[in-house]
């Protein structure tokens, strides 16, 4: 089956307030895809809206060719999906709640305690027999987790999650994601953009409820692409001397007592001639460029002004 | 996946068994076990003590014995409180908690999942006033040395109803609210304040017959037991419910609000 996530002219009001305004995108096949904006900016109603907890003010959502809203059932079932931070019944025990789950999913009493086994030892999932009512929020969230993965459903729907988790318990989740995506066709909301970097192929920016950029992650990066290198030198130099750095960078700048910033075309030809001329000025204690990340591309489009927060 | 578009009767099963199994393991489960316990008790022991020391005098008659304020007429106020507390939150607990966030995105149609909670509720209610009959035949049996069995067969077949005529009310209430705390005072206040003055105004101040009321039913529980016609008197002025008048009363508050309920849950969004 072909797998896919569509969103056609999808919108949601609050009242006289637009959660997500005629947002448009279609995920095909396997793979991951970064759901990026800041808060209220409508990723969480999104997600929301993929899974019929919300119902579209304009537009369709649709599953694998189903429309969410219109077949429900039908749609979600081969969707698992972990929205906000879903409570299950607090007086079961974990392996309670994921034989409910496995069991309204069709499993069979063998599969299904087959899965519990298996997601027990991949998430390292607390003792099965407490009550979920008793688990930390970390523990909680992997049985949830879990639960939406027993199944093993091609398309797979995160709100976060990785969000109040410890580190220990986030690379436990970013491992697996790494994983599922080479045969799941995921998408993600997430705010820690080294981890979707890590995990996802491609994004979706939104803002203000509009979606204001989709791309592979190389893509996007690639089109706010400066290169800056930072150089220190070993002692301060003169600020004179630096003058005859700004014919070959665009921008110069000071991040330290002996150490600047200097962005430029990115080419080979101009690090060499910016090499050679910080070499002219001073004794050199470190010369490293780097190219600007996802959360670069992030800031740019998200902040007015592009630059990061002091 | 390989698994099969489960069917919706097969989901409802598997709905109820684990909606049964959670309403079962509640704090409020073994409350109002604990208040029918103490309340049987309490009602064994001053009757015995009264009639012991020659204060009271209860006739041979088992029916009238069952039947009278002392015994079975307490069990629409335990039905009441367990109808509350079971179903008062039972729509609201999806938008106001978490749960529904678990829930709601597996692919189960809310119908099902709404049907499933209800006979779960049903059930659990029922079985608290199970519990009260057991009370009730007990002392019928002590006091008086016999049972009318048949009568009390239908009287629990009467209960059964209006358990489930206040649950699918109780669902209703749950469904108007998104804080489960308020909807479960909500439930209460019209279980044990709006309903009964509404009815007692109505049949006292306005002589009429108060046939809207859940409440005005609530006397067909005993009438297996002892017919109307046997009855001095009814608890409101001089109207009381014929058996098929208070069955149809029940039937109409739980198909309407059942429907209603399932109207509301079918399209509330969770917005929290």
């Amino acid at each position: 089956m072909a797998l896919s996530i569509e969103a056609e002219q999808l919108g949601k009001k609050f009242g006289k307030t637009a959660a997500l305004s005629a947002a448009t995108f279609r995920f095909d096949g396997v793979g991951a895809i970064g759901y990026l904006g800041p808060n209220g900016a409508g990723k969480t109603t999104t997600l929301k809206l993929l899974t019929r907890l919300l119902r579209p003010s304009t537009g369709h959502a649709r599953i694998n060719g189903t429309d969410v809203t219109a077949r429900p059932k039908e749609a979600l079932w081969d969707v698992g999906a972990v929205i906000e931070s879903p409570d299950p019944y607090p007086q079961q025990t974990g392996r309670e709640a994921l034989q409910m789950v496995g069991e309204f999913r069709g499993l069979s009493p063998e599969r299904l305690r087959d899965q519990i086994e298996r997601y027990a030892k991949l998430l390292e999932l607390p003792p099965l027999e407490r009550r979920t009512g008793k688990l930390s929020k970390g523990q909680r969230q992997r049985i949830v987790l879990a639960s939406a993965l027993i199944s093993e459903p091609q398309i797979i729907l995160l709100d976060e999650p990785t969000s109040g988790l410890d580190p220990a318990e986030r690379v436990i989740i970013r491992n697996l994601l790494v994983e599922l995506k080479r045969t799941r066709l995921i998408l993600m909301s997430s705010h820690l953009l080294p981890e979707v970097t890590e995990i996802c192929d491609r994004v979706i920016f939104v803002n203000e409820g509009k979606i204001v950029a989709q791309d592979t992650v190389a893509g996007l990066a690639g089109r706010f692409k400066e290169t800056q290198i930072d150089v220190e030198f070993v002692a301060a130099p003169a600020a004179d001397r630096l003058a005859s750095l700004t014919g070959l960078a665009s921008k110069v700048e000071a991040v330290g007592p002996s150490r600047y910033r200097l962005t430029f075309d990115g080419s080979d030809e101009a690090r060499t001639k910016l090499l050679l001329a910080c070499q002219q000025i001073g004794a050199i204690r470190s010369f490293a460029s780097s190219t600007l990340s996802l959360e670069d591309a992030y800031l740019k489009l998200m902040r007015p002004d592009g630059q990061r927060p002091t | 996946m390989t698994e099969a578009v489960l069917g919706d009767e097969r989901q409802l099963l598997v709905a109820v068994r684990y909606q049964l199994q959670s309403y079962l393991r509640t704090y409020r489960f073994f409350a109002m076990v604990a208040i029918v316990v103490a309340l049987g008790t309490t009602i064994f022991t001053l009757l015995a003590y009264l009639t012991n020391n020659g204060t009271l005098r209860i006739a041979p008659d088992s029916s009238a014995f069952l039947a009278g304020p002392a015994i079975l007429g307490f069990l629409a106020t335990i039905v009441y409180f367990s109808a509350a507390l079971v179903g008062g939150d039972a729509i609201s607990t999806d938008f106001g908690a978490r749960t529904g966030y678990y829930t709601l995105v597996l692919p189960i149609r809310r119908r099902v999942l709404l049907l499933g909670r209800y006979i779960a509720a049903v059930l659990t209610t029922f079985l608290i006033a199970l519990l009260y009959y057991i009370f009730a035949i007990a002392m019928a049996i002590y006091f008086t040395g016999g049972l009318p069995v048949v009568g009390l067969v239908e009287s629990m077949l009467v209960a059964f109803l209006f358990s489930a005529a206040a649950v699918a009310l109780a669902f209703f209430f749950s469904s108007l609210v998104k804080s489960p705390a308020l909807s479960i005072l909500l439930t209460v206040l019209m279980f044990f304040v709006i309903l009964p003055i509404l009815t007692s105004v109505v049949a006292a101040i306005a002589n009429v017959e108060p046939w809207f009321a859940l409440s005005y039913a609530e006397a067909s529980i005993t009438e297996p037991i002892v017919p109307l016609s046997h009855r001095e008197s009814g608890p409101f002025g001089s109207f009381q419910p014929y058996l098929w008048e208070g069955l149809v009363i029940m039937a109409a508050y739980l198909v309407v609000s059942l429907l209603l309920s399932y109207l509301i849950y079918e399209f509330k969004e969770s917005t929290g």
